[in-house]
C-alpha cells in the first residue's frame, strides 16, 4: 500500500496560516484538516458519515408511520380523535368480517391481472424496439416516447381516460360512426375494465424500459447462435430472450406490483369508485374518521406488500439489474 | 408442429416487419392520445362540459385558471374554483428543494454503498422501503403522529420529509445502476498519483457523474410535482397541486383541469428535454474527459 501521509507532510507547512491569524481560526482549520486525514485514513469511518444522513431520514420518515399506524391499530376511533387503548377489536374486527376478504382478494386479483396485462403488452413492444426498429436514433427516440409519459403527471394521466371513455367519449363515438355498435357502451367508464385499462396504460412505461435495457445488455453472439442453430423465434424468445430479460421483467414488476397495492386514485376517478381496493378502504376508513380501523388496515396491507415484495426480491437481486 | 413452423415463419416473415411496427405505433397511441384529446378539449366553448362535443372554441378555460375564484357569466353551481397556480408555484418550490435534497444525500450514500460497509444489505433495503411501503400508508402513520405531537401541517415543513422519503431511494438506485458500469481506472490512476480521496472525488469521480446527478435531479423534480399519496393527509390548508388536482377530481370536472393538464403536461416536456440537452452535454464533456486522460497531449 501507498503511504499517502507522508508526501503530503510538507504541504501542510506550507498551507499554515501566518503566526499572526487568530488562535481560533487556527484551530478550526487544525481540527477540520485533522478530520480530514482522519477520514482519509479510515475509509470505514468515511462511509459510515456518507451513509448516516439519508440513512436517518429514510428512518425517520418511514419508521415512524410504521410504527405509528401500529400502535394506533391497537387503540380505539373516539369522536375528538385516537383514544388510548390496547385491544385487538379493529383486526378482530377486520379479519372476522367478510368484506375484508373479499377486497383483498379483488386487490391481488387487480394487480396481479394488471402485472400480467403489463407483461403481455410490454414485451412485443419493448422487443420491436430492440430488434425490429433498425436505425439507433430511431430507438432512441422510439424508447424515449414510451418512458417519457413516467415522468408526467400520473393524475393527468390517468384524467385523460375520462374524454376517452365516456358515454359521449370518443371511443364511443367512432364506434357508433363505423357501425361496429347501435348505441353507446356503457361498460366502458366508470368500471372495473376501464380501471383495468387505465392500470395498463399508466404502467406500461414501467415495463418497456427495465426490458429494453435488459435486452440491450444480451450478447448479439448469442442471438446470432440461436439463429444459426436453427432456432425458431419463438424458441429464440422463450430460451434465449426470456431467461436473459429477467432482471428487467422483475424490475419492471416489482414497481407495477407495489404502485398497485397502494393504487386508490384510478379505481376512484375512472374505475367508478365501487370496488374499492384495500388503499381505497383505508381512505374510506379515514373519510369516516374511524383513523384506528384504517391503521389496521395499513397495517396489514403494509405488511402483505413487504411479504409480497420479498417474495419477489428472492428471485434476484435488485442493486444487479 | 417443428416440421410447419418454419413454413408458417417463412410465409409470414414479410409481415412480421410491420406488425411489429404497427404494435408499437399502438402503444405510442396509447401512451399519447388521450393527451392530445385532452389538449382539444381544454379549448371547449364556455358552455361545454369535459366530455365532446365541443360546444364552440374559446380560451375561457384557460382564463379560469389565470383568474382563480373570479365569477364568470357562465360559472357553474359548485364548480371548483380554487386557485390552481398558487399550487403548482408550491409543487414546484417543493420539487426543486426535493431534487436537490435527495440528489445530495443518495450521491453520499451511493459512495458508502460502491465501496461496501458492514450492513450495507441491511441499510440498502431500509432505503427501498421507502417505494415499497404503499403511500397511504406513510401519510396515514405521519399524519396520525403529527396530529398527536400537535405540529402544524404545512405544505413545505411537514411536506418536504415525505417527499425526499420518496425520492430518495430512486436517486440512490440511480447512483448505484451508474456504479455498475462504472470504470473505476481513472480513479486508481489519481489515487496512485498521491490524489487524496477526496481530491478523486472532486476533480474525477464527481465530473463523470454528472449525468448520473442529473438522471437523478429528473427523477427526484418529477416524482415530487407528481407525489400525492404520500402527501394526501399532511400538506394542511395550502395543499400542493396534485392534492388540488385530487380534491377537484371528486367533486366536479371542468375543462379547467385539461387547460392545467395541458400546461403542467408541456411543462414536464419542457423539463425532460432540457434534461436530455443537459445529458448531452455532460456526456460530450466526460468522454473528451476520458479520452483527453489517456491521450494526454491530444489536441483538445
Amino acid at each position: 500500500m501507498l503511504d499517502r501521509s507522508k508526501p503530503r507532510a510538507p504541504m501542510r507547512q506550507t498551507h499554515t496560516p501566518p503566526a499572526k491569524a487568530p488562535a481560533l481560526e487556527v484551530s478550526t482549520t487544525l481540527v477540520v484538516r485533522r478530520g480530514v486525514a482522519f477520514l482519509e485514513r479510515h475509509p470505514g469511518v468515511a462511509s459510515l458519515l456518507l451513509v448516516l444522513p439519508g440513512t436517518i431520514w429514510m428512518m425517520l420518515f418511514v419508521g415512524i408511520p410504521l410504527a405509528s399506524i401500529v400502535l394506533f391499530s391497537f387503540w380505539r376511533s373516539g369522536f375528538a380523535g385516537l383514544v388510548p387503548d390496547y385491544n385487538v377489536e379493529n383486526y378482530a374486527a377486520l379479519l372476522g368480517g367478510r368484506t375484508f376478504w373479499r377486497i383483498t382478494f379483488w386487490t391481488y386479483e387487480v394487480v396481479i391481472i394488471a402485472l400480467a396485462g403489463v407483461i403481455v403488452l410490454a414485451y412485443p413492444a419493448a422487443y420491436a424496439i430492440w430488434r425490429v426498429v433498425r436505425d439507433d436514433r430511431w430507438k432512441t427516440a422510439v424508447l424515449l416516447l414510451c418512458v417519457v409519459p413516467f415522468w408526467t403527471s400520473y393524475l393527468t394521466r390517468t384524467i385523460t381516460w375520462l374524454p376517452m371513455f365516456g358515454r359521449e367519449g370518443v371511443v364511443n363515438r367512432v364506434l357508433l360512426a363505423l357501425g361496429v355498435i347501435g348505441e353507446p357502451l356503457e361498460i366502458l367508464l366508470y368500471t372495473p375494465y376501464s380501471m383495468m385499462w387505465g392500470l395498463w396504460s399508466l404502467y406500461i412505461v414501467f415495463m418497456i424500459g427495465p426490458l429494453y435495457h435488459s435486452m440491450t445488455k444480451i450478447d448479439e453472439d448469442v442471438m446470432s447462435a440461436a439463429a444459426m442453430l436453427g432456432a425458431t423465434p419463438l424458441r429464440t424468445f422463450f430460451h434465449v430472450v426470456l431467461p436473459l430479460t429477467r432482471p428487467g421483467l422483475m424490475a419492471g414488476s416489482l414497481f407495477v406490483m407495489v404502485l398497485g397495492l397502494g393504487e386508490f386514485f384510478t379505481e376512484r376517478v375512472i374505475g367508478g369508485a365501487q370496488n374499492p381496493m384495500l388503499a381505497g378502504l383505508i381512505l374510506r376508513q379515514i373519510d369516516i374518521f374511524q383513523w384506528a380501523s384504517a391503521s389496521a388496515i395499513a397495517v396489514t396491507l403494509t405488511v402483505l406488500t413487504l411479504v409480497t415484495v420479498s417474495a419477489m426480491l428472492r428471485l434476484f437481486d435488485l442493486r444487479k439489474v | 408442429m417443428t416440421a410447419r413452423a418454419p413454413v408458417i415463419a417463412s410465409v409470414a416473415r414479410p409481415l412480421i416487419r410491420p406488425l411489429y411496427l404497427a404494435y408499437l405505433g399502438f402503444i405510442l397511441a396509447v401512451l399519447y392520445f388521450p393527451f392530445v384529446v385532452m389538449t382539444i378539449l381544454s379549448f371547449q366553448g364556455p358552455r361545454g362540459g369535459h366530455t365532446f362535443p365541443l360546444r364552440g372554441v374559446s380560451t375561457i378555460w384557460y382564463w379560469k385558471l389565470f383568474n382563480p375564484g373570479k365569477l364568470t357569466p357562465y360559472s357553474d353551481v359548485g364548480e371548483f374554483l380554487g386557485d390552481y397556480l398558487a399550487s403548482l408555484q408550491r409543487s414546484v418550490v417543493l420539487a426543486v428543494i426535493t431534487m436537490l435534497i435527495s440528489t445530495a444525500l443518495a450521491l453520499m450514500a451511493a459512495q458508502a454503498f460502491r465501496r461496501g460497509f458492514k450492513g450495507s444489505g441491511l441499510v440498502f433495503y431500509l432505503w427501498l422501503l421507502g417505494i415499497i411501503v404503499p403511500g397511504i400508508t406513510v401519510s396515514l402513520g405521519l399524519s396520525l403522529w403529527f396530529r398527536r405531537m400537535d405540529l402544524p401541517l404545512h405544505w413545505l415543513t411537514t411536506g418536504l420529509p415525505v417527499h425526499v422519503m420518496w425520492t430518495l431511494p430512486f436517486s440512490l438506485i440511480i447512483f448505484l445502476m451508474f456504479f455498475n458500469r462504472f470504470d473505476t481506472s481513472l480513479e486508481d490512476a489519481a489515487l496512485i498519483l498521491g490524489a487524496t480521496r477526496w481530491k478523486t472525488f472532486r476533480h474525477v469521480t464527481l465530473p463523470l457523474m454528472q449525468p448520473a446527478i442529473l438522471t437523478s435531479l429528473l427523477f427526484a423534480f418529477t416524482l415530487s410535482l407528481d407525489e400525492f399519496q404520500r402527501s394526501l393527509l399532511i400538506t394542511g390548508t395550502d395543499q400542493t397541486l396534485p392534492l388540488m388536482v385530487m380534491a377537484s377530481v371528486t367533486t366536479r370536472i371542468t375543462p379547467t383541469l385539461y387547460a392545467l393538464g395541458t400546461l403542467t403536461t408541456l411543462l414536464s416536456f419542457a423539463v425532460v428535454g432540457a434534461y436530455l440537452a443537459l445529458l448531452t452535454y455532460s456526456l460530450r464533456k466526460s468522454r473528451r474527459l476520458v479520452e483527453g486522460s489517456s491521450n494526454p497531449r491530444g489536441s483538445r
